[in-house]
C-alpha cells in the first residue's frame, strides 16, 4: 500500500480510498443479499427433499430385510449380481452469482422395468421387484438431493466468505481510512497553526 | 397285490401322527414373542430337537436354525421313502426329486454369484441320492466352477437343456420349469389320486404364471414380453391366459374374480398389494392340498399332503428366525407367515 | 461419471439392487479409511453416498479432504441433515432447518 503522507495530496488520497471501500462495502452487501435470497430459495426446496429422502430410505431398508426375512439373504444377493448397471451420471456446473455449482444429471433412466433390470423373473418373488423399485426410487432422489444439497453448501461457503470481508471493511479498512484522514487533518490544522504563528512572530 | 401298489394303511397311519407333530397355528404366535436364542432353543424342544442337538457343536444363531431345519425336511424325506414301499415308494421318490432340482439351482446360482460355499450348503435340502434315483452327487457339483457344472449337467438327459442355456439367469429359469414338471412326472397315471396330485400342481403353476402376469403388467409389459415367460400344463387354459395377457392390469384384477382363489387374494387385489395377492395363493394351494387329501384318505393324497404342510412350516420357521435376526417388524413377519 | 455407495454390507445391498456397481464395503475402520482414500483418487466416481454413522467414523482429516474435493456427498440419515443444517447454523448465525 502505497505510504500516505501528512499533506493535503495524502488526505485527498485517504478520501478516496474511504470512498472506494465504502462503494466496495455496498456492493458486497448488495452481493451478500441476493446470495442470501438465493440461499433460502433452495434451502425450502432442500429441507423438504431431504425429509422425504430420508423417509425413504428407512422404508427402503425395511422393505430390503423383509425380502431377507423371507427370501433369504442369498437369493437377494444373487439378484443383485444380476442387475444391469446403473447409468451414468453427468456433473456439470453453473454459475450463480459468481459461485460455481453443481448440477447433476443422470445420463439415463435410473427407474427400470422390471425386465429391464436383470434378474430372472421367474425366479423371483414380487418382493424383489419392490425392494429395486424403492432403492431405485431413492436413488433418483438422491441425486437430487445431492445437487441441493452441495449447492446449498458452497452458496454458505460463499456467503461466509463474503460476510467476512463486508466485517473486515466495515470494522477494519473503512475505521482504520477514516481514524488515518483524522489523523492527517488533525496534522495538517497543527502544521497550519504553527505556520500562522511563525508568521505572526516573524511579522514582528 | 398289495406290496405292489403300497403299504399305504400303515404309511398314512405313520403320516398321521407326523402331522400331529407339526407345530400349530398359536405356536407361531408364541415364537412371535421371543427372541432368537429362545425361538432356536424353543424348536429345540420340538420335533427339530435331534437336529439341533447335532449341529449346535459346529452352528450357532441362525446358521444353526436353517441348517437343522434343512436337514430335518431332508430326514423326513429320507424316512418316508424307508417306510413305504411298492408304488407309494415310487409316488414319494418322484415327488422328493423336486428337491434335486432345488439344490442344483441353489448351486448354480450361489456359484454363478461366487458365493462362499458355507453359505451355499445352508440352503441344501439334505435329500439322499440313492433312493431318489438323482442324478448326481449334489455336495460333489459344489466343488465344481460353474462350467465344469454345466458340462456335468449336460450329461443327463433332464438337464441338458438347462445344460444349453447361455446365461445364468436363464438356466434358473429353465430349472423352474424343470422343477414343476419333476412334481408332476411321477403322477401322470390315470387314478384319481394322480389326477389331484396334477391338480395341486397346476394350481402352483396357475399361481406362478398369475403373479409373472401381474408383475410384468404393473410395468406395462407387452403379452409378447409375458407369454414366453409362461409355464406351461396349467389349469388354466392357454387360450385364457392369452386373453388375460392382453388385458391391463386393472382389467386382469377384475378377471381374477372368476377364479376358485378369489377368497384368498380379494385383500390383495382391493389394495393392489402384488405381495398380498401372492400369499394368498400359497394359502390356498395349501388349503386346496388339504382338502383333497380327504377324497382318498388310504392313498399317497395325505402323504404328500403332509409334506407340503411339513415345507411350509419349515419356511415359515426361517421366515421368523430371519426376522428376528434383522429386527423386523413384527406386524411385517406375520404378515408374510402362511398359515392355514 | 458414476455413483459409489460405502457402508457395512447390509447399506450396500439395496443400492446394488438398483444398478450401483461402484460398491465399497466396510467390515473394519481400517476399509473406511483405505476406502475414502481410493474414493479421493478415483477420477470417475462423482457422488459418494454413505449412511449416517459411517460418515461420522471418517478421520477428521479425512473428512476434510472429502468435503474440499470435487466429490459431490451424500450422507443418508439423521447425521446428514445435521451435516448440513449445522453449517447453516454457524454461517447464518440461526438454525434456519425448521421441521413441520
Amino acid at each position: 500500500m502505497m505510504e500516505i503522507r501528512p499533506t493535503r495530496s495524502g488526505l485527498i488520497e485517504v478520501k478516496r480510498r474511504i470512498e472506494i471501500a465504502k462503494k466496495g462495502w455496498e456492493l458486497l452487501k448488495r452481493k451478500r443479499d441476493a446470495l442470501v435470497s438465493e440461499f433460502f430459495k433452495i434451502m425450502e426446496q432442500t429441507a423438504e427433499l431431504r425429509r422425504k429422502v430420508n423417509e425413504k430410505y428407512a422404508k427402503a431398508y425395511e422393505k430390503l430385510s423383509l425380502a431377507k426375512a423371507v427370501e433369504g439373504t442369498p437369493a437377494i444377493v444373487s439378484a443383485a449380481m444380476s442387475v444391469r448397471e446403473a447409468p451414468e451420471i453427468d456433473v456439470s456446473f453453473k454459475n450463480i452469482m459468481g459461485v460455481k455449482v453443481p448440477k447433476v444429471k443422470s445420463k439415463g433412466k435410473i427407474k427400470r422395468k422390471i425386465w429391464e433390470r436383470g434378474y430372472g423373473i421367474l425366479g423371483t418373488s414380487t418382493l424383489i421387484d419392490e425392494v429395486s423399485k424403492e432403492y431405485e426410487e431413492l436413488l433418483e432422489m438422491g441425486v437430487k438431493l445431492t445437487e441441493l444439497e452441495n449447492t446449498l453448501v458452497r452458496l454458505l461457503d460463499e456467503i461466509d466468505k463474503n460476510k467476512r470481508r463486508v466485517n473486515a471493511l466495515e470494522y477494519i479498512v473503512i475505521p482504520n481510512l477514516e481514524r488515518t484522514s483524522r489523523e492527517i487533518r488533525f496534522k495538517l490544522e497543527e502544521m497550519e497553526r504553527e505556520d500562522i504563528f511563525r508568521l505572526k512572530r516573524f511579522k514582528r | 397285490m398289495i406290496f405292489r401298489r403300497g403299504n399305504y394303511p400303515y404309511l398314512v397311519a405313520r403320516v398321521r401322527a407326523m402331522k400331529g407333530r407339526l407345530l400349530k397355528r398359536d405356536v407361531y404366535g408364541r415364537l412371535m414373542g421371543m427372541g432368537l436364542k429362545d425361538i432356536i432353543r424353543f424348536i429345540g424342544e420340538t420335533d427339530y430337537k435331534k437336529e439341533i442337538d447335532e449341529l449346535a457343536g459346529k452352528y450357532s444363531g441362525i446358521d444353526l436354525l436353517e441348517k437343522a431345519l434343512n436337514l430335518n425336511l431332508g430326514r423326513t424325506i429320507n424316512k418316508l421313502i424307508k417306510i413305504s414301499t411298492g408304488d407309494a415308494r415310487r409316488k414319494i421318490v418322484a415327488y422328493s426329486s423336486k428337491y434335486e432340482v432345488i439344490n442344483v439351482r441353489n448351486i448354480i446360482v450361489g456359484v454363478g454369484r461366487g458365493l462362499p460355499i458355507e453359505e451355499i450348503e445352508k440352503s441344501l435340502v439334505p435329500v439322499e441320492a440313492e433312493p431318489l434315483e438323482m442324478e448326481f452327487d449334489i455336495y460333489g457339483l459344489l466343488k465344481m466352477n460353474l462350467s465344469e457344472i454345466r458340462d456335468e449337467l449336460g450329461r443327463h438327459r433332464d438337464y441338458r437343456a438347462v445344460a444349453e442355456r447361455k446365461s445364468l439367469v436363464e438356466m434358473e429359469e429353465e430349472l423352474i420349469r424343470l422343477y414343476y414338471e419333476r412334481l408332476a412326472s411321477g403322477f401322470s397315471g390315470r387314478s384319481r389320486e394322480d389326477r389331484i396330485v396334477r391338480e395341486v400342481v397346476s394350481t402352483e403353476i396357475d399361481a406362478r404364471n398369475i403373479m409373472t402376469v401381474l408383475r410384468m403388467k404393473v410395468d406395462g409389459a407387452t403379452p409378447r414380453e409375458i407369454r414366453w415367460r409362461l409355464i406351461e400344463n396349467g389349469a388354466i387354459p392357454r387360450k385364457e391366459m392369452e386373453l388375460l395377457i392382453r388385458e391391463e392390469f386393472d382389467e386382469i384384477l377384475k378377471h381374477l374374480k372368476n377364479y376358485p382363489f378369489f377368497q384368498y387374494i380379494k385383500e390383495g387385489i382391493e389394495k393392489r398389494d402384488l405381495s398380498k395377492i401372492e400369499q394368498g395363493l400359497k394359502r390356498y394351494i395349501l388349503k386346496k392340498a388339504e382338502k383333497l387329501a380327504y377324497y382318498r384318505p388310504i392313498s399317497i393324497l395325505p402323504v404328500i399332503n403332509y409334506l407340503m404342510r411339513k415345507e411350509n412350516e419349515v419356511s415359515n420357521l426361517r421366515l421368523i428366525a430371519r426376522g428376528k435376526e434383522l429386527n423386523l417388524r413384527e406386524d411385517l413377519i406375520r404378515e408374510n407367515l402362511v398359515v392355514v | 461419471m458414476d455413483i459409489c455407495v460405502l457402508g457395512p454390507p447390509g447399506f450396500v445391498l439395496g443400492f446394488r439392487l438398483a444398478g450401483i456397481k461402484n460398491v465399497y464395503e466396510i467390515h473394519s475402520e481400517d476399509d473406511l479409511s483405505e476406502s475414502i482414500r481410493d474414493i479421493l483418487t478415483e477420477k470417475n466416481i462423482s457422488i459418494v453416498i454413505m449412511p449416517g454413522d459411517q460418515y461420522e467414523r471418517i478421520p477428521k482429516y479425512l473428512k476434510s479432504e472429502l468435503e474440499s474435493s470435487d466429490k459431490l456427498l451424500l450422507v443418508l440419515g439423521e447425521e446428514g441433515e445435521r451435516r448440513i443444517r449445522e453449517k447453516t447454523k454457524r454461517v447464518m448465525g440461526v438454525d434456519l432447518w425448521r421441521k413441520e
